[in-house]
């Protein structure tokens, strides 16, 4: 594979110099573009430049400079490599940052004279922001400084106190690239120099591994149809998809089996990171684009509030309130600056706590209106990082932090809550299948609770009895409560008999018919008062309760659940797994209507 | 399928970008329409979008007629037009044509009245807002500054000093409602690449590419500006094997580039592909 090399630095230090040379001393300059360069270089009376070779444009030749990104083509000693030329001026950071967010490495370019600027810390800043961890410094224009051996040691000493670089991995090479010193073969001017020339150095970077060891992340770009079948066409951003594995979606939430991998005109049956692809499900998914799909081992945490690693390239600065448009991969959402922790002074390079505004480079919250999925770039660059943009322009981007405990909410806020309402017989499984839920839940990262009967009964409730028309009161008290609660954000899973039907409609109407669901657990009364967990069948029995459903009190099957569990013939793990289906496909129905509205 | 290395490995990934970048177009951006000229660059696109829509264009395949192509091309378009069920929609600069137009009259003036025009007229005319171009960085310095999108002002005017970043593997795809968009899925491609691909997919290429009596076209375009090189290379290995070792320049047989130091940059920035 080819290896991208980006080459920053200062304006006129010499980067396109240091490409033209190599292309030329190694005969890769075209005939005709070397032609070319020599009668515009004549006509003007200036001496040959190299850098010509790649600033093609007019206003790059006359003003001597590079105005956008370049790619050339380099082959040397089995090595092939992609030279992106990128312009040094602070304005052209935008430019820099483009061409360097896909590179493998970084030559950064130093004149040997005028030394570090700050431009070179802030590249320093951005290729560690992109994640660009080889890098090769070379000091230019050594024939100006005398070739000597003190500038390169004053310059090397520099290098490393001010970036906290590790001398061993990252070489400073002292070169005159116009000379052509130092690039292809060690020096004659400059023999006190032992390290690599920028053609060793060059061939000992190493390619960009693909992310195949991270999880699966496969990101729906659009929905085809063929017959009858749907293809659901996306890139693997990471890991490796399998025919016949297991996969879920974000937002979809429901699990399923990859049935093909369609690749027009080929058998595949895996595909790897990077691969542009179609898929075909088992089970009919509404899956759009922006979908996100993944391994259900291994899925990308989901937030409405993240925290991250931000770059900007505006020079109106980002401020608090402002609203962003957030890309990664197809998923895009907007979302609003909750929240700036800290920002880096492009001046003095201090960090500061708490700033009004980031200008270049920061620290921020977003929010978004319904959760995003994501994963720490530590963890997976690939869907690590983002573009944010303001109306119709990509002014910056960063990357996604681990989530701390230190949030603008301290509750990871999966919104939009529901209520999920267990009804049944005593004894029917309503509390097993509502705990079992609610760790499958928390397990998402989905924030879930248990509103438990017998806590109400001790405290909200406490001055009601077991009557009918207190049993109703104290249901209609629950259900306010779980309306509360949902609207905080929360899955609220009720277990509780709630025996009559125009109690649980009652319910139904407080919470909001979109966000409740009634789920009846369904086991024969033998059964139950078989399992009697509790022995109340048996005291209901001897007559020492009254009022007890199923024996001396009505229980009035629901009509129309939205979810039926027969625990009778179910066990509790696959009732709570249909169960998970049914509350994560409701959560992605109002995530849609949320997103919409 | 195994780990590909080398050559295939990078073969691969180029054709999964061209294939991610059709699709990105295709779902995003209105009225798409992608330009062929039968040449070897943009029938490689061609037939990464087939591949991308499992084999059917979802949309219409424009060719630029400036009546000076030779006649071999018009033959391979309407053969291959059938034979991939293409809807093709052929234009031409008619009133220029009438006028007389004619490289003589000035190789940029031409280029500009039976190219640029005659496509800034038929997008209008048909309302096409998006366009696949096959345009390649390595083929001369302007087209080494372009963006895989790249979004254009009124009249189709190429701004190429306010250019929108494009940040790690991912395009902007969102631009305001009738935007004009140029898009080019095989931007980062070589001329090596293009050679690759075909013979390893074996795509149908023009013979004009395979020399003849020592002359063969490494650069197809209209009959009067594009000239022949010196070559021994008669078969895609030949033809390979020559690009591995050559000093000159693709478009060294394309007059038109040489018309003035800065032409393509000229033609280019007024909308020319």
């Amino acid at each position: 594979m080819k290896v991208r090399v980006a080459l920053v630095g200062h304006v006129d230090h010499g980067k396109s110099t240091v490409i033209g040379r190599l292309l030329s001393d190694t005969g890769q300059a075209r005939e005709d573009r070397r032609e070319k360069v020599r009668s515009t270089c004549e006509s003007v009376g200036r001496r040959f430049e190299y850098a010509f070779l790649l600033d093609a444009l007019e206003e790059e030749q006359s003003q001597g400079i590079t105005i956008d990104v370049t790619e050339v083509n380099w082959s040397h000693g089995g090595r092939e490599i992609v030279f992106v030329d990128t312009p040094g001026h602070r304005e052209f950071l935008k430019k820099m940052i483009g061409g360097a967010s896909r590179v493998d490495a970084a030559i950064l370019v130093v004149d040997a004279l005028e030394g570090l600027k700050d431009t070179f810390r802030r590249q320093m800043h951005v290729l560690e922001l992109l994640g660009v961890r080889q890098r090769i410094i070379l000091l230019n224009k050594m024939d100006l400084a005398g070739w000597k051996e003190e500038t390169w040691e004053a310059r090397r000493r520099e290098v490393f106190e001010t970036q906290g670089l590790d001398p061993r991995t990252t070489p400073v090479i002292p070169v005159a690239a116009w000379h052509g010193e130092n690039l292809l073969a060690p020096s004659d001017q400059m023999p006190w120099y032992r390290g690599p020339t920028l053609a060793q150095a060059l061939s000992a970077l190493e390619p960009a591994r693909p992310e195949e060891e991270a999880p699966l992340r496969y990101f729906v770009q659009d929905v085809y149809r063929k017959e009858e079948q749907r293809i659901f066409v996306g890139r693997v951003e990471a890991g490796t998809l399998r025919q016949g594995q297991r996969i879920r979606f974000f937002p979809e939430g429901r699990e399923t089996t990859v049935r093909s991998i369609e690749v027009h005109g080929e058998d595949r049956d895996e595909a790897r990171c990077g691969d542009a692809i179609g898929i075909t499900l088992e089970d009919a998914l509404y899956l759009d684009r922006g979908a996100l799909g993944f391994s259900p081992d291994s899925p990308p945490r989901l937030s409405r509030e993240v925290q991250a690693d931000l770059f900007w390239l505006d020079s109106e600065p980002v401020l608090p309130g402002d609203r962003l448009r957030i890309k990664a991969g197809t998923q895009f959402a907007e979302a609003r600056v909750e929240r700036i922790d800290s920002e880096l002074d492009c001046e003095t390079f201090a960090v500061q706590e708490n700033p009004s505004k980031i200008c270049s480079f920061g620290k921020v919250w977003l929010k978004f209106d319904s959760p995003w999925a994501f994963d720490a770039f530590s963890e997976c660059p690939p869907s690590g990082r983002f573009v944010a943009m303001k109306g119709f322009r990509a002014l910056g981007g960063g990357r996604w932090l681990a989530p701390t405990s230190d949030g603008p909410a301290s509750m990871p806020r999966t919104l939009p809550g529901q209520v999920v309402w267990l009804t049944g017989l005593s004894g029917a499984g309503k509390s097993t299948i509502a705990a079992g839920l609610k760790l499958r839940l928390l397990g998402q990262g989905i924030a879930a609770t248990v509103l438990d009967g017998d806590e109400l009964r001790q405290g909200l409730c406490k001055d009601l009895g077991f009557s009918l028309v207190d049993r109703a009161e104290n249901l209609r008290r629950a259900a306010e409560v779980a309306r509360l609660m949902a609207r905080a954000g929360l899955v609220v899973i009720t277990a509780s008999i709630s025996p009559l039907r125009e109690i649980r409609e009652r319910a139904r109407e407080i919470v909001g018919t979109d966000s409740f669901l009634e789920v009846f657990v369904d086991c024969p009364l033998e059964r139950c008062e078989a399992r009697d967990p509790k022995g109340l069948y048996e005291r209901a029995r001897r007559g020492l309760l009254s009022e007890f459903t199923g024996i001396d009190s009505p229980y009035e099957i629901p009509l129309k659940p939205d979810v039926t569990l027969k625990t009778d013939v179910q066990d509790p793990d696959s009732c709570v797994r249909d169960l998970l289906g049914a509350v994560l496909a409701r959560r992605a129905d109002l995530n849609r209507r949320e997103t919409q509205a | 399928m195994g780990k590909l290395q080398g050559e295939d490995a990078h073969l691969h990934a180029l054709e999964n970008e061209s294939i991610y970048i059709l699709r990105e177009t295709y779902r995003t951006l209105p009225k798409p329409a992608i330009l062929w000229s039968m040449g070897k660059d943009s029938s490689v696109m061609l037939w990464l979008a087939r591949k991308a829509f499992f084999g059917r264009l979802p949309f219409p395949v424009v060719h630029i007629d400036t009546s000076y192509k030779i006649p071999e091309m018009i033959r391979f378009r309407d053969e291959k037009a059938r034979e991939w069920g293409l809807d093709l929609r052929v234009s031409s600069n008619r009133a220029a044509l009438a006028d007389g137009m004619n490289p003589e009259r000035g190789r940029l003036e031409c280029c500009t009245a039976l190219k640029t025009e005659a496509l800034k007229s038929f997008l209008a005319e048909q309302g096409f807002r998006t366009i696949f171009a096959a345009i390649r960085r390595d083929e001369e310095g302007s087209r080494g500054k372009e963006r895989v999108f790249s979004p254009r002002m009124t009249g189709s005017v190429w701004n190429y000093k306010e250019q929108p970043p494009e940040f790690w593997n991912g395009f902007q795809t969102e631009y305001p409602e009738d935007t004009e968009v140029r898009v080019h899925p095989i931007l980062r491609w070589t001329e090596l690449d293009i050679w690759l691909y075909i013979r390893k997919n074996r795509i149908p290429v023009l013979d004009l590419y395979f020399a003849r009596e020592g002359r063969r076209y490494r650069s197809v375009g209209c009959a009067p500006c594009t000239g022949t090189i010196a070559s021994q290379a008669g078969t895609l290995d030949e033809i390979i094997a020559e690009l591995r070792t050559t000093k000159v320049g693709e478009r060294s047989g394309r007059a038109q580039d040489q018309a003035d130091r800065y032409a393509m940059q000229k033609l280019r920035a007024k909308g020319y592909m």
